[in-house]
């Protein structure tokens, strides 16, 4: 008994010290979302990390938005999940995937200028948000942010994606890496949906070797899912998953290596190899009706 | 082991822990940073992920895709000194393209792709300069 009290007194005397202390440190990051600095209260949340190695890297959805500006030219209003279905997504499984699929379309809608898009997708994400506890990487400051930036697209986007990174890790801290993993789910449907659907509009090489080099993120993908399948709640999500993934066996990447050329004093590695995705018109045309039907079933 | 012994073993477990989060949590600012840092005027884009881990002896490693047409910047720290990481990138088949140990261990490396690479990154500290930690990477990447 009298050990168990010792043990309890020790626990409450540090528990004390890192409560106060966390208390110290938010007065002095006022600017800073509140809710995500309680994460420093579990002090033993990172202990168990791990990096994880391949099952951690997936594309972002904004780079293959870059990409289909670049190849597409202008904004298509009907590829994107309308900001007012926020509301209707009640469970974490669905907030959680499309929380990623608005990042991709808030990515879409900001690099094409599609200011009012825009900030009707900040308020979805600040819906989902709230619903998966991260409310504060979505929060008003970030809000203010985005609308004080909003001509500067550059700036936007790094708002977005430093949102979704405060996000991640909280998440990751707190041993929630299922929702994580189900948020960067989300994102890459919704760009594979993008590439494929504006594909399907019009034939484009470029957007068809980026949907082909996708090959390796979907492997990722698929560890991860499978990783954090909490009450195997993915389990319908990696069996769509899978099937696409058969269909990215067919692919063929060539690769041909050519000597880096490195540039110490800028820090700056240019890789010179050359590579290319090889896969028929009709495995394209089978990609895309798999991540369409896919993608409709997240947004509901 | 007694009474005054145990508070204290206690104690120091807990501030172990309280202090490797905040470790982690500081390294996170270190490397964002170090992703700004841009001489050149211009902006990365961060991929909205940390890559967290606790390690000593071993390597970390993971895959990912450069797709072409972009600059990335990797990012790895685990604290406050620049020097205690060492990460190298591999291509398909195994060859080293780049590795920051040529470089003293620099903190921050840019890699201009010109044309799609799936990639291995491999990150372990280096043992002469710190023996285990949290270590964080971050990447970013512009037009």
């Amino acid at each position: 008994m009298r050990l168990q009290s010792v043990v309890f007194l020790s626990l409450g005397v540090v528990s004390s010290f890192l409560i106060s202390s966390c208390n110290d440190d938010r007065k002095s990051t006022d600017n800073e979302p509140q809710e995500l600095k309680t994460h420093v209260v579990d002090s033993t949340s990172a202990i168990n990390a791990e990096f994880e190695g391949k099952i951690f890297s997936i594309p972002s959805p904004v780079q293959t938005a870059i990409l289909l500006k670049q190849a597409s030219g202008s904004f298509n209003a009907e590829l994107i999940n309308p900001a007012e279905n926020a509301d209707k997504y009640s469970t974490t499984y669905s907030r959680a995937l499309n929380l990623g699929v608005y990042g991709a379309d808030l990515g879409y809608a900001t690099l094409f200028g599609q200011q009012k898009e825009s900030m009707n997708y900040l308020k979805a994400l600040q819906t989902l948000a709230d619903g998966l506890s991260i409310a504060g990487a979505f929060d008003k400051s970030f809000a203010e942010r985005f609308e004080r930036n909003m001509n500067q697209q550059d700036s936007l986007l790094i708002i977005v994606q430093d949102a979704y990174r405060t996000g991640d890790n909280f998440l990751k801290n707190n041993k929630q890496k299922d929702i994580s993993s189900l948020i960067l789910a989300g994102g890459w449907i919704e760009s594979m949906y993008f590439a494929c659907q504006l594909n399907a509009l019009q034939s484009n090489p470029q957007i068809i070797e980026r949907i082909g080099e996708q090959k390796q993120s979907l492997e990722t993908l698929l560890s991860i899912l499978s990783g954090y399948n909490t009450d195997n709640m993915n389990d319908a999500l990696l069996n769509d998953l899978n099937e696409i993934n058969d269909l990215f066996k067919e692919v063929q990447f060539s690769y041909t290596f050519r000597e880096p050329v490195t540039d110490a004093s800028n820090h700056i590695t240019t890789l010179n190899h050359d590579s290319s995705v090889i896969m028929s018109d009709e495995l394209v045309v089978a990609i895309t009706e798999k991540i369409s039907a896919l993608r409709n079933n997240i947004i509901g | 082991m007694n009474k005054l012994g145990l508070f204290f073993f206690t104690l120091s477990i807990l501030f172990f822990s309280y202090s490797y989060s905040q470790d982690c949590d500081s390294i996170v600012k270190i490397c964002e940073n170090q992703l700004r840092n841009d001489t050149n005027g211009s902006l990365f884009v961060s991929d909205g992920q940390v890559y967290q881990a606790f390690i000593n002896d071993e390597i970390a490693e993971f895959k990912t895709t450069f797709f072409g047409g972009t600059t990335y910047r990797i990012v790895a720290s685990a604290g406050s000194a620049d020097n205690y990481v060492i990460f190298t990138v591999y291509d398909p088949e195994n060859r080293v393209l780049f590795t920051n140990k040529d470089h003293k261990n620099a903190p921050y490396w840019d890699f201009k792709v010109n044309s799609t690479i799936p990639v291995k990154i491999e990150t372990q500290l280096d043992m002469d300069k710190k023996v285990s930690g949290c270590a964080i990477m971050l990447i970013g990447f512009k037009k």
